[in-house]
């Protein structure tokens, strides 16, 4: 394609029609600038940008997170916690806590031009101190005995949750909060018990504390007493996406944080997790390695 | 076609806005490629036969085009690639070994030809146990975990072992086998322990264009374990 060589007006310059039409003749010229030559040559990876404008992908960040033993010879050990703690923060061996940093100029998302994508696993082991102390809570169904009476069964839906913050302030990376549409199950839902409806839940995955079940069932009744497993180390993932509206965001900085022990709750057809404080003391939970991703891509 | 404008201009005639700006339309409509109205920005005008068209691998399962990679395969459909994963291929279920095997088809290797950002996504489902082997030199029963992980690079157990904090473990199924008939386990894997449904997602900065290869590895330290369902995906945008 050609290029545009003719000079500005100037100061002093005369406007004459030689001048005029010098201006227009430059772009006469044998090739053409028209459907063909603009477009369906088609475009192939020459074409493309690199650098900061990257056409899909302008970035990816990944980090390993926690206490990279995986064999489990050492671990950190959190206890359960009661409405109003914040959550603890994935920590390496030291501990530290371990954190996703995307540099000194962080990622700016803009609305309807870009995506945050994030990734994540953990290795884990929720367990509990003492005989069925979910008993104390409200983890459990009360299901009929044979012969008379009832038993109490480890409902299912007990866990320890897991979310992301991130910290759009700057990159100290000091000043992390709650991503979009996650709360930190402290607001209070049923008696004094914290939660989030599940509306509040956006990054949030959850790891079963304990396996119980009936043995031996003779018509929908219990003939001996339910059998506990531990549920033994396992792995917890996460996946989540950003779409920022109505105004852009610069990411610094991203976490994984966890909670427990949860329960399910229903109240005016919404459905919760809520904390169980009474038994928080008795719950542990286990955790080892895992890695925090994230990129961002253009949608258009 | 290329631009004529409207108007040549002769000396000792008038100057007139009309001509003038005629001739700056006319150029208006050359540059937006001969659309006379709106203009390029505001006029979809690219259609699927403009950009450069993708190839389709069915082999691998992936589609190559001038963004990137993108396809997947899994384990299903009508012809099943059920796994097993053993401790007889990693260590023997001893407590300090490290060896990885290659969880069988879940390998994938693509060519990148431009430094691109990988995204290799990756799901399976398994039953691990029960292995109640009695040979001293094994970590106890409850231990018996396998670990998948994914790798990137040629196999090879330390690529995959490098991965092992991206580890997924599923313990060993708490109860045992029942020796009265029906034979087998005699609860589900679900209610003790031994299933694992796992996911996961390994990014890479591929900088340098080559040969590139995604897969999962297994340690295991049970003597069985069966790898029910499995599926992979790839996405590489090329930067």
């Amino acid at each position: 394609m050609s290029r545009l060589t003719q000079p500005p007006v100037l100061d002093g310059d005369d406007i004459n029609a030689a001048s005029l039409n010098d201006r227009f003749a430059q772009f006469t010229q044998s090739g053409t600038l028209d459907s063909f030559n603009a477009r369906d040559a088609a475009f192939d990876l020459p074409q493309f940008k690199t650098g900061a404008g990257r056409p899909i992908t302008p970035e990816m960040a990944t980090t390993t997170i926690g206490y990279n033993l995986w064999k489990h010879s050492a671990y950190n050990t959190y206890t359960g916690q009661s409405t109003g703690a914040a959550p603890y923060v994935v920590q390496d061996g030291t501990p530290a806590t371990t954190v996703l940093s995307l540099g000194a100029a962080g990622w700016t998302i803009n609305p309807d031009e870009h995506l945050l994508r994030v990734y994540w696993d953990l290795s884990v082991r929720p367990r509990w101190e003492g005989t069925k102390p979910w008993n104390g809570g409200a983890l459990y169904f009360t299901l009929p005995q044979s012969g008379g009476g009832t038993v109490n069964v480890f409902s299912g839906y007990g866990c320890w949750a897991f979310w992301l913050q991130w910290d759009i302030t700057s990159n100290g990376l000091t000043n992390f909060v709650n991503v979009p549409s996650q709360l930190d199950f402290n607001t209070v839902v049923t008696g004094t018990r914290g939660g989030n409806a599940l509306s509040a839940c956006s990054s949030t995955s959850v790891v079963q504390n304990a396996l119980e079940y009936g043995d031996l069932i003779d018509n929908g009744e219990f003939t001996s007493t339910p059998v506990d497993t531990p549920v033994g180390w396992t792995s917890v993932d996460g996946a989540w996406f950003y779409a920022p509206t109505p105004s852009s965001v610069t990411v610094y900085g991203l976490r994984v944080v966890f909670s427990g022990p949860f329960g399910a709750h229903n109240a005016g057809g919404v459905n919760y997790l809520v904390r169980n404080d009474s038994v928080a003391s008795t719950a542990r939970l286990d955790t080892q390695a895992g890695t925090l991703q994230a990129m961002y891509m253009r949608v258009k | 076609m290329a631009y004529t404008p409207p108007t040549t201009f002769v000396d000792g005639t008038n100057l007139t806005a009309a001509n003038a700006e005629g001739n700056t339309e006319a150029l208006r409509v050359y540059l937006h490629g001969q659309i006379a109205a709106g203009d390029v920005s505001n006029t979809k005008w690219i259609e699927t036969r403009h950009v450069q068209p993708p190839t389709f691998d069915p082999i691998r399962g992936l589609q190559h085009g001038v963004t990137g990679h993108q396809g997947g395969q899994w384990a299903g459909g009508v012809n099943i690639r059920l796994q097993f994963a053993t401790k007889y291929l990693s260590g023997n279920g001893r407590p300090n070994n490290e060896t990885f095997h290659p969880f069988p088809q879940t390998a994938i290797t693509f060519d990148v030809r431009q430094p691109a950002f990988c995204l290799f996504h990756y799901w399976f489902e398994l039953e691990n146990g029960k292995d109640t082997s009695t040979a001293a030199y094994q970590v106890a029963s409850a231990q018996r975990r396998v670990y998948i992980v994914p790798y990137t690079g040629d196999f090879n157990s330390s690529n995959a072992y490098a991965q092992r904090a991206r580890g997924q473990e599923t313990r060993n199924v708490a109860f045992g086998l029942s020796n009265s008939y029906p034979l087998g386990i005699d609860r589900p894997f679900v209610l003790t322990g031994g299933y694992g449904a796992k996911q996961g997602t390994f990014m890479l900065n591929r900088n340098t264009p080559a040969q590139t290869t995604f897969g999962l590895a297994v340690h295991s330290l049970s003597d069985r374990c069966g790898l029910v369902n499995w599926g992979i995906a790839l996405e590489a945008w090329y930067f």
